[in-house]
């Protein structure tokens, strides 16, 4: 009896090795449908010949260009890449009382890396005490919700400050091949129009055929934009760009964005009111939409179920409730320059606050502890050195 | 002496044709329901088009005409009528046949068959692998076995186990395939990398994936979605398995549903997680254990 447990033993040992031997096209056969980086590096962490086959992709931008805005004036931008994670433990530590955490990086300059509030432009200066020196990303799951890109001046400094720099308050949406050799971007313009900068380009060139654009987004292959009355367009990159309308204007609402949640692509539309000294824009409602392709229009949707939207700054991502614990599904996280009365300027919570579909109440992040805790402060398992402790 | 009827048919696209009662029963299948006395409005056969009604029609007017004589000559000039009767493209000879069977007419069942069996025995590769395409479409495969017509062939596993497989199907594999059409396929096909439990599974796919139209409806793509997830979840030796003999047999669809199912496995684990599912533990050297101990820590400022 002994010798036969012993010997299935052997048998499933052998056969587990095999995958270390699996043929090198085969392997990047899988490698290729894993296309963020941080699964090709858990692909490239879990034996020698698959660290040996599976190439490292470089994770910062290509280059951090110069980009000459189009009033001819000499100052340069550059781009700067900021990766959203939703960091997990492993299943076998996972227990109902243990949540997720979001966190946004940024890594303009090697080896020095950022923490940024992932619905803001704030960084996290002041880390913990106790928060880990070196982050030990392969013993935590790495799923990446998305990628925000900000246009900063050339002089700005990357490190410490808040990018008061960035000179489009706008969205940028980018693009590059594998490779890193060939990128397009899209932004919007100061005038609210659609401006795009190709490789090769020596300045930005404006797209006069959407004015008052509200969002932009890269979402399956295509460039996004819709402006402030819900009008959609694929923008075709070419000389010139083709804009090819996907959906009509919808009625109501003040300002729109573009998200992609679970594959789809989903539009909320944000009610303002004017605020009490009738000067700030404060969000009181929101609606969202998904995409009726072949009638080109907007169609409401009642419920999220189970996924949450977060409308950031300058970049907008989804995900799913059941990962935080003690969140529910079917809200949205919101960024808004008006401040709750009981934000604290240069919080984690500030101008942040969130609104529930279900019963359309909205309140500042502040006030919920179980979605505030989603982003700050870090979870209590960061802390810990050995994952086997918990 | 007895007043010939007249029998009406009607196509499945809705023509009319008025024959002879002599002719019609040419027919068994018409003759029957003469006989059960249907045929008094017009019969309607919803399997045959009317293009193809208006050349059987031709055939057993002509057969029933022609007095089969004891004098060679006269036979010899029907079989020469009959041999240009068939030269007509492989749809049309298909729907004949098909045609012959219902309507139970066996001299132009047999005439048919045996020409597409004479057909195949002159026929190169690639016009074979069509041929088996069309015969699988049209659910053929019990009137060629009748005539000899092969629609099988053999494979063999590593472990010596013998496989039947239809034509159609063993040409999901583009190996197989290219075999066919190198007329290398007339005895068993040895397949030395594949055993026979993982032979059956593929087997099992692509006969599935033949079966199945391609359809625009999504709701049969759904369903054969739902079958091919279903048909991963098998444990990861076998799942490691079928990647080879994919790669082996060169099945485009099957690769590329297991190399998916393998990324769906890893996407969102630690490395530590992706080793306990597929491997042991790591073998890296410790300089390879130390440049991806770098690559995974960072430092925040």
């Amino acid at each position: 009896m002994q010798a036969q447990t012993q010997s299935r033993k052997l048998q499933l040992n052998s056969s587990m090795a095999r995958w270390s031997q699996l043929p090198k096209d085969l392997l990047l056969l899988v490698a290729q449908r894993l296309n963020t980086h941080f699964d090709l590096l858990c692909l490239r962490s879990v034996c020698s010949s698959w660290h040996a086959c599976v190439p490292s992709r470089p994770h910062p931008l290509p280059s951090r260009f110069p980009i000459l805005p189009t009033n001819g004036t000499s100052w340069g931008l550059y781009l700067s890449r900021r990766t959203i994670l939703c960091l997990g433990l492993p299943e076998s530590h996972c227990q109902p009382t243990i949540g997720s955490w979001l966190i946004k990086v940024e890594e303009d300059v090697p080896d020095m890396a950022h923490l940024v509030n992932p619905l803001s432009t704030f960084q996290f200066k002041h880390l913990p005490p106790n928060f880990p020196k070196t982050f030990d990303f392969s013993r935590f799951r790495v799923s990446e919700l998305g990628q925000e890109y900000v246009l900063q001046y050339m002089n700005h400094r990357p490190s410490g400050e808040a990018d008061e720099g960035s000179l489009h308050k706008g969205k940028v949406a980018f693009y590059s091949t594998s490779n890193g050799e060939d990128f397009v971007m899209l932004t919007i313009h100061v005038s609210g129009k659609l401006a795009m900068f190709r490789h090769g380009n020596k300045r930005l060139k404006t797209i006069d055929d959407m004015p008052s654009c509200d969002d932009l987004i890269f979402f399956n292959g295509e460039f996004y934009a819709i402006d402030n009355t819900g009008r959609t367009v694929v923008v075709a990159i070419g000389s010139p760009p083709v804009l090819s309308l996907i959906a009509d204007s919808v009625i109501g609402g003040n300002k729109k964005s573009l998200v992609e949640s679970n594959g789809e692509l989903l539009m909320v539309n944000t009610y303002f009111d004017q605020g009490i000294h009738g000067i700030m824009n404060r969000a009181v409602r929101f609606k969202v939409f998904k995409l009726n392709q072949i009638g080109h229009m907007w169609v409401e949707v009642e419920n999220l179920g189970d996924r949450i939207l977060f409308l950031g700054e300058k970049s907008t991502f989804s995900a799913v409730a059941s990962e935080f614990c003690g969140c529910d599904g079917n809200c949205i996280y919101y960024t808004n320059s008006f401040f709750f009365p009981n934000d604290q300027e240069d919080d984690a919570y500030t101008g942040i606050g969130i609104f529930n579909l279900e019963n359309g109440n909205l309140g500042p992040l502040s006030s919920f502890p179980n979605y505030s805790k989603v982003i700050w402060p870090p979870p209590a398992w960061v802390y810990i050195d050995n994952i086997g402790d918990i | 002496m007895a007043s010939s009827k007249t029998i009406t048919l009607r196509s499945s696209d809705g023509e009319a044709f008025d024959l002879e009662e002599v002719v019609a029963v040419e027919s068994q299948t018409i003759k029957h329901m003469i006989e059960d006395g249907c045929a008094d409005n017009a019969i309607p056969l919803p399997n045959v088009t009317s293009k193809i009604l208006a050349k059987v029609i031709e055939y057993c007017k002509k057969h029933v005409e022609t007095p089969k004589a004891e004098e060679h000559a006269v036979n010899d000039e029907l079989k020469a009528w009959d041999a240009d009767f068939v030269k007509v493209d492989q749809a049309t000879l298909f729907d004949l046949i098909l045609a012959a069977n219902y309507l139970g007419i066996m001299s132009l069942l047999d005439l048919t068959c045996q020409t597409v069996a004479d057909m195949i025995k002159e026929m190169s590769g690639n016009e074979i692998c069509e041929i088996h395409l069309l015969i699988k479409e049209r659910s053929l495969e019990k009137i060629c076995k009748i005539y000899n017509i092969k629609t099988k062939l053999t494979l063999q596993s590593s472990d010596g186990m013998f496989f039947y497989v239809d034509v159609a199907v063993a040409m999901e594999s583009q190996t197989i395939k290219h075999m066919i059409e190198d007329r290398c396929a007339d005895n068993a096909i040895p397949l030395p990398n594949v055993t026979s439990k993982i032979l059956a599974r593929v087997i099992e796919y692509c006969k599935k994936h033949v079966e199945t139209p391609k359809a625009e409806e999504h709701a049969v793509n759904d369903e054969l979605r739902a079958w091919d997830a279903d048909f991963v979840k098998v444990d990861q030796a076998t799942l490691f398995d079928l990647i080879l003999a994919a790669n082996y047999l060169e099945i485009k669809s099957l690769l590329d549903l297991t190399c998916q199912t393998v990324a769906d496995m890893i996407r969102g684990k630690t490395p530590e997680e992706i080793r306990k599912t597929f491997l042991r533990k790591h073998d890296f050297t410790p300089e390879e254990e130390e440049e991806v101990r770098r690559e995974n820590q960072w430092a925040f400022e």
